[in-house]
């Protein structure tokens, strides 16, 4: 295997950091916590301490520190995006997944280019304007396959729309590879480690190029390597120790940082859900249950300040709509996870499916809710667009940016939204909220700005931004 | 041209540009991304215009005063004449 690569997922400091910490003290926390809110991020011994509150006011304090944190960072965007499955073929055998090789039970499928067109023109008319291409780890789905997906995508039109931004949650791949796929112009490259616990890893994962702990481990190492600057880590909850998994991406993010100057652009925290054939989804070793999962939400959203955070629609609404306080920056909606299954009414597509999905309401439905619930959905991709993307902690390291770009072009793609696909009601509430968006704005020469591109929005001109 | 050596060129203009009050950066484009490369300058939070396009390189700008722009597209265009003369 190859050699050379250290494993920087210290085990036996992971379990000394959770075990010296057991007793946390309310001043302490407090005192963490604060430094988190300084924009700090947070030391293995810090997170181990805020992981290790269990007394209801303990954690209720945590809360509170975690979405005055996401008030004083990111505001209240909420970034939409859909998953896109382009294949589901795989040679991987991971217990816990729907795709893995020895499932007998899935019914394997891998988009056609036409097919591909087809599922964007639908993804698009319902507006979306961001996606994750998810594929299995198969010889077909190559960097050659997934740059031509990449740009098959960015080719599509619909209407007035088209999609800006495109995510990949792939296989890792070696350094020329990479650089493939980045030509392609891609947004962040997704890998997650599923767990960070080497022997769980090695029971989860028994065959295939999967089961080379390092091998993935370092997969986004070369990725950065290859020049793609965004990079989303991410675990698999339920498969391990939750604390532990935890640490797991506080530390992939440390050596990230370590590495190259900056940590990963997004952290995802999927929980495991049943999937066709597959057993252990039903009842996963680690159960993670609701409260621990909010807790472990709002832990990740102190311990790293600037990293996007991505809650998914596998977890049911009710989950969704606490987690989105706790520090959430991204969600997927209306997600449709057969492959195929946006364009075409396709009984069998669970069939197709890696998981189950908790919120399989309409993307106006959610956009409704946030819009209801006092958030500004936002398909911005501007800072993408404009060569700002090197920048990208510039939410966090310039003190206004938020309020001076991303709200403004959350308002303006909002705007887009519910003037080429809302429906009635949507469009309703989403006025409503984005007036009072546009009264708290302060500074005249922003506003000034917004008020004259919403009227060329309004009079047919799309994409504008500041 | 040596890639490194425009890049660094082209920063280095941008500096010079820069200490006029404006915002400028340097981007390279991969699809229909532009990814920064490098930039000097304040935050104006206006929106930026792209001032020039070279190949696969863009100048992004905010703020930047119209014989500046002028000027800097002269530079960039001697600096290419540069390498390939």
């Amino acid at each position: 295997m190859k050699t050379g690569l250290k494993n920087f997922i210290d085990v036996e400091e992971i379990q000394s950091h959770l075990e010296n910490t057991k007793k946390p003290d309310l001043k302490k926390i407090e005192a963490i916590i604060q430094r988190s809110l300084d924009k700090n991020r947070l030391e293995p011994e810090e997170v181990a301490t805020l992981l290790n509150a269990k007394a209801p006011e303990v954690r209720e304090r945590i809360f509170e520190g975690a979405r005055e944190l996401k008030r004083k960072i990111y505001g209240n965007r909420i970034v939409l995006f859909a998953p896109l499955y382009i294949g589901n073929k795989c040679i991987n055998d991971c217990v816990y997944c729907g795709f893995r090789s020895s499932n007998r039970a899935v019914l394997r499928k891998t988009l056609s280019m036409n097919e591909l067109e087809t599922e964007v023109k639908a993804l698009v008319s319902r507006g979306h304007k961001r996606l994750i291409l998810v594929y299995g780890e198969h010889p077909l789905y190559n960097a050659d396959f997934i740059a031509a997906t990449v740009r098959k995508v960015y080719s599509v039109k619909e209407g007035n729309g088209e999609i800006r931004r495109v995510n990949i949650n792939a296989a890792p791949l070696d350094v020329d590879d990479y650089k493939k796929v980045k030509e392609a112009g891609i947004g962040t490259y997704q890998i997650f480690q599923e767990t960070y616990h080497p022997e769980t890893y090695k029971k989860m994962h028994p065959r295939g190029p999967k089961s080379d702990f390092l091998y993935r481990l370092y997969g986004l190492d070369r990725a950065m390597e290859a020049g793609i600057d965004d990079v989303g880590i991410g675990a698999l909850f339920g498969l391990y120790d939750w604390k532990f998994e935890v640490m797991g991406l506080l530390y992939h993010t440390i050596h990230l940082e370590e590495r190259f100057g900056v940590g990963p652009h997004t952290i995802s925290f999927p929980r495991i859900e049943p999937a066709i054939g597959t057993p252990i989804t039903e009842q996963p070793p680690y159960r993670v249950s609701d409260d621990d999962f909010k807790h472990l939400v709002a832990v990740i959203r102190l311990a790293v300040p600037y990293t996007g955070m991505i809650l998914t629609a596998r977890e049911p609404i009710e989950v969704r709509r606490e987690v989105l306080k706790l520090g959430v920056s991204q969600i997927d909606a209306g997600s449709n996870i057969g492959v195929g299954a946006y364009s075409t009414e396709d009984k069998e597509a669970y069939k197709k499916s890696q998981f189950s999905l908790g919120d399989t309401r309409p993307l106006d439905v959610v956009i409704r809710e946030l819009a209801e619930d006092g958030y500004i959905p936002s398909f911005c991709t501007a800072c993408y667009r404009l060569g700002r993307t090197g920048e990208h902690f510039m939410e966090f390291a310039i003190p206004g940016f938020v309020k001076r770009f991303c709200q403004p072009n959350a308002i303006l793609t909002f705007s887009e939204y519910l003037n080429d696909y809302a429906s009635p009601e949507t469009r309703e509430a989403g006025l409503r909220r984005v007036q009072e968006e546009i009264n708290s704005i302060d500074n005249p020469e922003i506003k000034k700005t917004l008020l004259k591109y919403r009227e060329r929005l309004d009079n047919g001109e799309r994409d504008l931004y500041f | 041209m040596e890639k490194e050596i425009f890049i660094s060129k082209v920063l280095e203009l941008l500096r010079e540009y820069s200490k006029e009050g404006c915002k400028l950066w340097l981007a390279e484009s991969h699809g229909r991304r532009w990814a920064y490369i490098g930039g000097y300058g304040d935050e104006h939070f206006l929106p930026p215009e792209r001032i020039v396009t070279v190949g696969k390189f863009a100048i992004f700008g905010e703020m930047v005063k119209e014989k500046n722009k002028k000027n800097l597209i002269k530079d960039i265009r001697s600096l290419l004449e540069e390498s390939s003369g």
